[in-house]
This record gives C-alpha cells, sequence and structure tokens, in this order.
C-alpha cells in the first residue's frame, strides 16, 4: 500500500488518498491499479454501507494525473490505451456497488475532478483553495478519464463547455451553482458533513448521475437538442476565436462531449479513449507539456547557485509613476504589500494612481476582489512628493523616464534616503544595471527587475544581475516576482537584455521588408498567421515609436551594423509618429483607439512599388532573424538554457505558446535549413546580417 | 513626577467646504492618509504604538469604532488596539489630551492621535414613526399582514431627518450653535461690522499662509479620481467686506448679526499627531518638536458655549500658575466670529470676568498673536477634527517663530472649552 488507506467506522469506509513521497496526489498507473483492487476488497465487507473519499493531503484532493505519464506517450494506440486503462479506474468506482462520496478539500483538477465525477456524490469544502477544473486542454489534451463524458451528462452541454475548453476552475460556490457539487460544507467538518450526507441519501446510489441547474437556461438549452446545438455552434466559434486555430485540443474535446450526450456510455468513452490518443501524440500537446515542466523549474529556480536565502519584502518603493511604476505599485499592493510610490508632480503621481486603480476596479468587476479587499489594497499605494518614509522601505524599483543621468540622480538620491539593507532594482528596458550602479557605495545591491507593458497582464520579468550584484539581492528580487505571480527570468546585463535583444532584430526586419515594397499589412498578417499575438507594426504602435528608435540606439551602439533600423521606423519616429499614444503610427487610430487605416506618409518612405511577397517568405524573414539572435543570446550565455531562453520568449513577447518557443521552432523548422538561408542573407545584407556561430558549427537540435 | 510628553510631528489633509472635493471621500480615507503619512513622515515602526485614539463625531455607520478601522487600514498592526473618542468639537483636542492621561498613567510611551470629519457623509435618517413602519413590515408573516402593515402607510413617513443639522441644535437649551452665537451678539454688544471685519481678517490672513507655502508643512494631499488636493477648499482670496455685508443674518432673520460669511462652514478634513513621552522620543532618536504642558476642559451655560475658550484657558492657566501675557501664541477656533470677538472682550475686562466667574484672572490678548494664519472662518471648522488641527498648526507656527508658548482652545457644543498649552522644544 503507498497511496490509499482504508480505515471503518460506523459502518463507512474512509478511503485515504495520500501518495506517499510527493506533495500532491497524482493519478497514475499504479494508484489506480491499487484503488481497485482496493474497492474489490471492500466489497466483501458486508458491514460498509458508505464510502468517503479523501486526500491526505493539505488543500489537494488530487492535483491531476501524472504529467510524465502523458508525456511519455508515443503513440496514438498507446495514448489510447492509457485512457482506456485510466477509465477503467474511474468504471470501478461508478460502478461500485455502495454509494461512495468525494469529500474534496483544496486542489481537485483533471484527473482528479475525473476520480470525483466517478463517485456517486461530491461534498466540497467551503475553503478558499478549493477549486475544481479540467485543465486538460491548456496541455494540448484531452480529459480522458471519462471527465468530456460525465461532466456534460451530470451539469449539461454549457455548464461543461465552459470549465473543458477554457481549462479554467471553479470554486465550490459555482461548484453548488452549477451542479458539480452536491454540497458545500465547512472545511473544518468536511469529513462530518460527508458522513451527514451520507446519512441524508440513506446510503442509497445515485440513481440518476444527471443535476442540471440554470431554470429556464437550463430548459432551453441544455436539455433539448435543438438548444444543445445551438451551445455547441457558439462554442466552436469561440473556440476557434480564441485558439485561431492553432491548438486542436479543445476543438477534439468539443466533440468528444458533443458525441457523449448522443450515443450510450461505452461509446462515448470509447471515442474519448480514440481522440485523448489522438491529441496527446501532436506537437502541441509536447510543446505545451514542455512549457509546463520549463514553467515548474522556473518556479522551482532560486535565481543563483549558491544556497543563499531571500530577504522577506514588506514593503515596496516605487520611484516613477508612469505607466510602468503605475503598474508595478499596482501589482505590489494587489499582491497586499504597501508600496510608497514617488514622483516629482503631484500630476506624474494622480496619472499613476488612476492608471493602478482602473486595475483594480477591473478587478472588483470581474469580482476577482469583493468591495472590502478592493478598498484595502489600492489604498497601500501611498504617493508622495518626497523621501520621507523609505528609510523603512525594503525593496524600491526605480521606473522613471529611460536616460541614464536621471537614472543615475535618482539612485544616488536613494541612497541617501534608504537603509542599508534596501536593495535598489531598475525597471530598466535598455541600460546597463553597471553603469546605473558605477558611482554608488553598495553597487551589489542594485538588481535589474524588468517588467514588461502593461505589467499587470504580462507575466514575465527579467531579473538582470549587473557584475556585482549580490546573490542575495538576485534571489530576493526572483523570490518577490513569484510572490507577484510572475515568472523571473536570470539574466545577463546586456544591451536589450533577452528579450528586447531577440525582439529588435525582428522588429527591423519588419522594417526593411517594408522598406522592400512589402505591405505593412502583409506583414503584420503574416506574423498574426505564424501566431504572434500582434503583427511587429502594430507591436510598434503599441509600445511607442519613440521607445522603438531609443532602444535601437542603443541596440545599435552595442552591436554596431548588425542592429541597424530601417529608415522608414526612423522616418516615422521624425514624423512625429509615435503610435498609439499620439493616435498615429504606422497605423492611424481614431479617438475609440481603433485602427484607421495606414497614413499616407507611411507609403511615401516604402518602395514606390508593391513587392508581393508570400506568407511563408515574410515569416522566415522575420522568424529567422529572431533564430539568430537567440542563437547569439545562448553563445553569450545571457541566460542559463534554450528552454529558458523560450519562455523568456513566450511570457514576454507572446511568442507562440504552441511552437514551444523560438528555438523549437528553430529545431523543428531545421536548424541547418536555418543556417544555410541565414548564410546566404549574410552575403547580400552588408554587414546587417551576422550568422551566429553557434547556428552554423554545431547544426545540432536545442531540444535533444 | 510627572511624564514629559512631546509631539513629534503630524499632518492634516487639506480642508475643504463639505459637499466639495471630499463629497466622494470617506472619512475612514481622511483619517487613513493622515496617519500613513505621519507615520511615514516620524519613520516609525508602527508596532511600538501603545494606542490608536482619534476623536470623530459623526461616527459612520459602516466603521464602528473608526480609530480602529483607520488603523487596521493604516497598516499598524492588529494587535495595537484603537479607540475612538466624542468631546463634540473638542474630540481632536481630546484624542492628545487622552494620550496625555494614558501615559501618565503608565499605560504607554505611544500614541497616535487625531481627529477625523466627513460633515458631507453624515448621513439622513428616517424617524421613529418610520423605522416602526419599516420593522412592522419585516415582521409581517403572512399576505394579510403584509397588507396589514403596509395601510399604515403614510408619506410623511419619509421625510428624512438631516442628522448634521440636528447635530448642531443643542439639546438641552433647544438652541442651535448659529443661535448661541446670537447670544453671544448681544451679551458683549458685539456688531455685524466688527464680525465681518474680523472674518475678513481670518480670510485674508489664510490666503496670505496658503500664498506663503506654510500650509505645506502640515498638509499632505489627498489623491482624488483625476487629481491631488493639496490646498485648503474655502478661503476666499477676493473677499470683502462689502460681499461679507450682502449676506442675510441665517439664525436670527429679524435682528441677528450672525452670517454664513462670518461663521465656519460645515467642512471635511482630518489631522494626525504622533505622541510619546520624552524619553522614549530620545530612546528612538526622533525630534520632538513641542511638549504638551497641560490641558483643561471646563463647562459652561450651554446657550453661551461660544465663551467655552475664556472658561478652559482661565482654568489651565491656574492649572499651570502661567499669565496671558506668557504665552506668544493663541489659536482660538474660530465657530463664529461674535464667539471668538465675546472671548477677547472678556479677556481684557475684569468686570466681565467676574459676572461669569472664571476661576483664575485673564487680561487682554495681544491681537497680533491671535489665529495668525487665519482660522475656521476661512479653512472651515470639521468638527471632530479641528482639536487636532489647531495643536499641529500651533506646533508648526511657535517653531517657525521660535516662540515658547503656546495655546490652543476651542469652544465645544453642549457648553464646553478645552485649551491646551504647547512649549516649543
Amino acid at each position: 500500500m503507498k497511496a490509499f488507506s482504508v480505515d471503518i467506522k460506523n459502518n463507512i469506509a474512509y478511503l485515504k488518498f495520500d501518495l506517499q513521497g510527493e506533495k500532491v496526489n497524482k493519478i497514475d498507473l499504479d494508484a489506480g491499479t491499487e484503488l481497485q483492487a482496493l474497492l474489490s476488497d471492500l466489497k466483501k465487507e458486508k458491514q460498509i454501507k458508505g464510502v468517503i473519499l479523501y486526500s491526505g493531503k493539505p488543500n489537494t484532493f488530487i492535483a491531476g494525473a501524472d504529467i510524465h505519464l502523458i508525456n511519455s506517450i508515443t503513440s496514438k494506440v498507446q495514448g489510447e490505451e492509457l485512457s482506456q486503462e485510466a477509465q477503467g479506474m474511474a468504471d470501478a468506482l461508478e460502478f461500485f456497488p455502495i454509494p461512495i462520496v468525494a469529500a474534496i478539500h483544496g486542489v481537485c483538477l483533471g484527473g482528479g475532478l475525473e476520480v470525483a465525477l466517478s463517485c456517486d456524490y461530491r461534498v466540497v469544502s467551503d475553503h478558499e483553495s478549493t477549486s475544481l477544473g479540467l485543465p486538460e486542454t491548456r496541455l494540448g489534451i484531452i480529459p480522458g478519464m471519462g471527465g468530456c463524458v460525465r461532466l456534460p451528462k451530470l451539469i449539461g452541454a454549457r455548464e461543461a463547455l465552459g470549465i473543458i475548453l477554457a481549462g479554467s476552475t471553479v470554486n465550490s460556490k459555482k461548484a453548488l451553482r452549477t451542479g458539480l457539487a452536491d454540497d458545500v460544507v465547512p472545511h473544518e467538518l468536511l469529513l462530518e458533513r460527508a458522513e451527514a450526507f451520507l446519512k441524508k441519501v440513506q446510503f442509497k446510489k445515485r440513481k440518476k448521475r444527471v443535476n442540471i441547474k440554470g431554470g429556464l437556461n437550463a430548459l432551453l438549452l441544455d436539455k433539448n437538442p435543438l438548444g444543445r446545438a445551438l451551445v455547441f455552434k457558439l462554442a466552436k466559434k469561440n473556440v476557434l476565436k480564441e485558439t485561431k486555430g492553432k491548438y486542436p485540443a479543445p476543438l477534439a474535446a468539443l466533440e468528444v462531449v458533443k458525441n457523449a450526450l448522443r450515443t450510450s456510455q461505452a461509446e462515448a468513452l470509447k471515442f474519448e479513449a480514440k481522440k485523448f490518443g489522438d491529441m496527446s501524440v501532436t506537437p502541441v500537446c509536447k510543446n505545451l507539456i514542455q512549457i509546463f515542466y520549463v514553467n515548474e523549474a522556473i518556479k522551482k529556480d532560486s535565481g543563483v547557485t549558491s544556497p543563499v536565502k531571500p530577504k522577506d519584502i514588506h514593503r515596496i518603493g516605487v520611484v516613477g509613476a508612469g505607466a510602468m511604476g503605475g503598474g508595478i505599485a499596482q501589482l505590489a499592493a494587489y499582491n497586499d504589500l504597501p508600496v510608497r510610490m514617488k514622483d516629482v508632480k503631484y500630476d506624474a503621481l494622480v496619472l499613476g494612481l488612476s492608471s493602478a486603480r482602473k486595475v483594480f476596479d477591473k478587478a472588483l468587476e470581474r469580482r476577482k476582489v469583493d468591495k472590502y479587499a478592493y478598498e484595502r489594497k489600492w489604498t497601500l499605494i501611498q504617493p508622495t512628493l518626497h523621501y520621507q518614509g523609505f528609510q523603512r522601505l525594503d525593496f524600491i524599483i526605480e521606473a522613471v523616464v529611460e536616460d541614464l543621468k536621471i537614472k543615475k540622480k535618482v539612485f544616488a538620491d536613494l541612497e541617501s534616503n534608504v537603509s542599508a539593507e534596501t536593495i535598489l532594482a531598475t525597471n530598466t528596458s535598455s541600460i546597463s544595471i553597471d553603469s546605473i550602479a558605477e558611482d554608488l557605495k553598495h553597487p551589489e545591491r542594485v538588481v535589474g527587475m524588468h517588467f514588461f507593458n502593461p505589467v499587470h497582464r504580462m507575466p514575465l520579468v527579467e531579473v538582470i544581475r549587473g557584475v556585482k550584484t549580490s546573490d542575495e539581492v538576485v534571489a530576493t528580487t526572483v523570490a518577490l516576482t513569484k510572490k507577484f505571480s510572475k515568472v523571473p527570468l536570470v539574466v545577463k546585463n546586456s544591451p536589450g537584455f533577452l528579450v528586447n535583444r531577440i525582439l529588435m532584430p525582428y522588429l527591423n526586419e519588419a522594417g526593411f521588408l517594408a522598406q522592400e515594397g512589402v505591405s505593412i499589412e502583409a506583414i503584420d498578417q503574416a506574423a498574426l498567421s505564424f501566431g504572434m499575438p500582434m503583427g511587429p507594426f502594430t507591436l510598434m504602435d503599441e509600445v511607442g515609436i519613440d521607445i522603438v528608435v531609443k532602444a535601437g540606439h542603443v541596440m545599435k551602439e552595442a552591436f554596431k551594423e548588425r542592429a541597424q533600423m530601417s529608415s522608414l521606423v526612423q522616418a516615422i519616429y521624425e514624423a512625429g509618429r509615435y503610435g498609439k499614444k499620439n493616435k498615429k503610427g504606422f497605423y492611424n487610430y481614431n479617438n475609440k483607439m481603433k485602427r484607421a487605416g495606414i497614413a499616407f506618409d507611411v507609403r511615401k518612405h516604402v518602395s514606390p512599388t508593391i513587392r508581393e511577397m508570400a506568407a511563408h517568405e515574410i515569416q522566415q524573414r522575420l522568424f529567422y532573424t529572431m533564430v539568430n539572435e537567440a542563437c547569439s543570446c545562448l553563445e553569450e550565455e545571457i541566460v542559463k538554457n534554450a528552454q529558458y531562453l523560450d519562455m523568456g520568449m513566450i511570457f514576454g513577447t507572446g511568442f507562440p505558446p504552441f511552437r514551444g518557443g523560438v528555438l523549437k521552432y528553430a529545431d523543428v523548422e531545421g536548424v541547418s535549413k536555418i543556417a544555410d538561408t541565414l548564410l546566404k542573407w549574410e552575403t547580400q545584407s552588408k554587414g546587417r546580417i551576422h550568422v551566429s556561430r553557434l547556428l552554423t558549427q554545431t547544426g545540432k537540435k536545442f531540444y535533444g | 513626577m510627572p511624564q514629559s510628553v512631546v509631539i513629534i510631528d503630524g499632518v492634516r489633509t487639506p480642508y475643504a467646504k463639505s459637499g466639495t472635493v471630499f463629497n466622494k471621500v470617506s472619512v475612514v480615507e481622511l483619517g487613513r492618509v493622515c496617519v500613513t503619512e505621519t507615520l511615514a513622515r516620524t519613520g516609525i515602526d508602527p508596532a511600538i504604538i501603545d494606542e490608536v485614539i482619534i476623536g470623530n463625531i459623526g461616527q459612520p455607520a459602516d466603521a464602528a469604532n473608526v480609530s480602529r478601522v483607520v488603523a487596521l487600514r493604516s497598516g499598524i498592526p492588529e494587535g495595537v488596539p484603537a479607540f475612538t473618542v466624542q468631546r463634540n468639537c473638542a474630540s481632536g483636542m481630546q484624542s492628545v489630551a487622552s494620550a496625555f492621561d494614558r501615559i501618565q498613567a503608565g499605560e504607554g510611551d505611544v500614541f497616535l492621535c487625531g481627529g477625523i470629519e466627513s460633515m458631507s457623509n453624515i448621513p439622513l435618517l428616517f424617524s421613529k414613526k418610520a423605522s416602526d413602519f419599516f420593522a412592522g413590515l419585516s415582521l409581517a408573516r403572512s399576505f394579510p399582514q403584509t397588507l396589514g402593515a403596509l395601510t399604515r402607510f403614510r408619506p410623511s413617513l419619509l421625510k428624512p431627518i438631516v442628522a448634521i443639522l440636528q447635530g448642531l441644535i443643542d439639546p438641552v437649551c433647544g438652541l442651535n450653535m448659529g443661535q448661541t452665537a446670537e447670544v453671544l451678539a448681544r451679551d458683549y454688544h458685539t456688531s455685524r461690522d466688527e464680525q465681518d471685519e474680523f472674518a475678513l481678517k481670518s480670510h485674508q490672513k489664510t490666503i496670505v499662509a496658503q500664498e506663503k507655502g506654510i500650509f505645506g508643512e502640515e498638509i499632505t494631499p489627498v489623491f482624488l479620481k483625476d487629481k491631488a488636493q493639496s490646498e485648503d477648499f474655502g478661503p476666499r482670496k477676493n473677499q470683502t467686506l462689502e460681499a461679507l455685508g450682502k449676506l442675510k443674518p441665517f439664525f436670527d432673520k429679524r435682528h441677528g448679526t450672525v452670517t454664513p460669511g462670518n461663521s465656519c462652514p460645515i467642512t471635511d478634513g482630518g489631522a494626525t499627531v504622533l505622541v510619546m513621552t520624552e524619553d522614549k522620543a530620545k530612546a528612538l532618536g526622533l525630534t520632538p518638536q513641542a511638549r504638551v504642558v497641560s490641558y483643561a476642559f471646563a463647562g459652561l451655560d450651554p446657550s453661551r458655549m461660544g465663551l467655552g475658550p475664556a472658561y478652559s484657558i482661565s482654568k489651565l492657566l491656574k492649572k499651570t500658575g502661567f499669565h496671558v501675557s506668557q504665552i506668544d501664541l493663541f489659536e482660538i477656533n474660530e465657530a463664529f466670529a461674535a464667539q471668538v470677538i465675546a472671548n477677547l472682550k472678556v479677556f481684557k475686562d475684569k468686570t466681565l470676568q467676574q459676572k461669569a466667574k472664571l476661576p483664575y484672572e485673564l487680561s487682554e490678548v495681544n491681537p497680533e498673536i491671535l489665529n495668525v494664519n487665519g482660522g475656521a472662518i476661512a479653512l472651515g471648522h470639521p468638527v471632530g477634527s479641528s482639536g487636532t488641527r489647531l495643536v499641529l498648526t500651533l506646533m508648526k507656527e511657535l517653531k517657525r517663530r521660535q516662540a515658547r508658548y503656546g495655546i490652543a482652545s476651542l469652544c465645544i457644543g453642549g457648553g464646553q472649552g478645552g485649551a491646551m498649552l504647547l512649549e516649543r522644544l
């Protein structure tokens, strides 16, 4: 016995799941076998009238199926068989002659929820950690243990699709409302109430596994075929809009759910297993699982090699109340850290505070916070014009304009206004951490903490280590980033750091393509169909062309002709077109910030003859150059490894996750093919393209 | 041997006429702004505070013991207790007095004191009749009972009681505060012109102080959705005698002399100060700005409550052995011009003092050292806050002038006066 133990009391078998040697419960083959053996033993115990299945782990019922198991699948057939085996375990629960209650407290996801769905009843704790969901599609697979079959039957297609397709979770309240839970009980009294529940149903098996709630809507949409057809049609439309057809799993899940509601359970499960097999070997699935693994690795990574402990951070300071400063202050306050936000003018503070409040307003609107938390959190931001109160701050993030002189002045001021223990971070996107720290008495406490815009939505933070930055400071910055629920990536202090450095040649290349006569819409469209969240010109308009040009100069200084900017981008900048911020960039924008066509004078700066270019050719130009720069970064050890680099690009630029990252894309496209093409371009480019040695010399794949 | 009690520093929000810029700012928010900024400026670890004491009169229904709510919302640790004090117009001074007493009683070294008031947010009330009607309705258990309860409805039940107006009426003598000022104007033969001139000076002095940035030293801004309110919203730069003269008497329309122009406006605002023992300040390396030498509260005829300063100052001087001539600065709250003028007349007239049965002899106050930066007629009087504001303003001005002793005093609705003696350090 490794995972399950049984305790019989008052004619009830308390079945505890407590996987040895693991922090959380996971479903794997061994656990499945063990559970089935245990159930068949229990059948013989005549005095038992009911079973309560619960978890021995804190705040986790079952976290899901073992991902290693899914990742190890190499063929569709193997995947299908695995699914069937898992379904067998679920069936053993469903067809057990005695009623089973799942007493759920904490995380109940994926395979965990499928186990719970196979039980007769679900009694759910009211604790805030309790969440139920089927996140499989986020990993490129579908629920394959009967979840796609049992859930829609139980709660109706509408609610089931909401849970399966988006991979989002529901809390105890919503679980009760949708019919997924039969009762919500105080978490302290979970087992007592589960027992009481068994008594209430008089120890009877559930007859009908249908519990559709929602009154008239349910009648119109869930309980008749016409309504369901409408639900499926809308769901499909929505999935295609969300995934742009790049992710096959949600569509497969949709088919399985549809099928489940019109055939027998046995048939439906068979189809689920088949589709699970199909999905389990797609490159998208493998890439998403890879990302999951790296993400887990980053979560555990302290960011330094020494065993130094991060400092506790209780109070934050932000200097500069612009879009970034306001965003960072919001993030800290949202995570319950008081923030002192300094700027030199009231107007700036008002703007910073109001932009932070807008994010809180949205959170309130979406009920992510209640009105009490809303008031408590936003008021944690204290705007100020002076340094009073900075003495007691633990961690200060500077977010003033990108100007070395001004930043150095701010750091000098900070040094004389903070305690010896305070860590000083800069949110620079382009200035060297070492230059900022050079005249300070304590350069070891200076670190880069590069957030991306908009702060509350972009998951990545580059933690930039200067030459003198101490391990403790890096580890503290990494820990703080995690506390903010962001992904920290430790990178070397080098121009553009990681993300912007790799992004810059891509943006430059887009400019040169346009200069050669390719229309900017075609370029943006090609990037979109590649899977980027927006095209390069749209991106530059969003970021601000002035900022792009400023960063471009920094890169040019560092990488010379290799980082040449197109004259188009420069001309647009000189024409005073800064992008969305002044409603005119490469595109024009109306007052509602909607795009209103391409500006006439943009055309003036591009080649007079329109050049047609196939989308895949545009994509090669854009993304091969990106791969090339990524290789240079690996070569210079800007970041730990290829996996981390790919995470940086996915979380920092929205590089399509289904492709697994820039270097994973290179592997799939063919490293030598890319190298050969780049070498050809190098000779034509007059120094603009310089092929990374890593790319030409090894020719090896980045992922083994 | 009594402990030496000192004030380290403090701040206040701007004072703004009710219904204007702070209309949507809760009293808790006004308090939070002051407390967080006081903590930041003094740089202390809030865990060392022994108790938070804040004065407030119109205590909000959604924040019982508002002092505790403000403390928690300002990041003061849960383990630090808090209570709210109410001595009507002197609540903000009572908080400091209570800290003084608790220190003397050995009940702590460090106190965060203040006074806060949002007169914009004092609610309208339903009458007792109306609340009985609603209670009856909610108790109805059957349709006929509900119907029966509904038949007892009368439109007049919906007429609200304006709590703020009720609060300004003395429940014992039945006069409202303005009417008590009229009583003093009659008693001391104070003309309409005298009052208007006094009001004009208040505005003029306040404007000069504003322009010199004097209030900038004590004000911390309140951030609204679209702007930072960093200045008092009320003082009139272009106030004239002519304009004041056009206003009609409000409280006694036939014979009266008290107008909205020579009375303080209803106002929103907050103020806090950090109070501790001198020893503790030394131990923490903090520089105190003033010592609280002593204080006194005195009672008098509610219909002449405006004379409170004369009574309380007389009591305070008797207690401390000081004379008026030894005091370098006076801050006397300007609830009404008529009321301050009445006090000044009593100060310089022995006969009047005997008639009023003051416990200790007073002498004339030099107008040059009274309310040197203006007062409540221009700034406003957020009732529960003014007591702290006077102490704060006095402390800052003592420092600015390098003067030694100052007295802050107010009249208190219900027939009391409060006075506190500070010494600059």
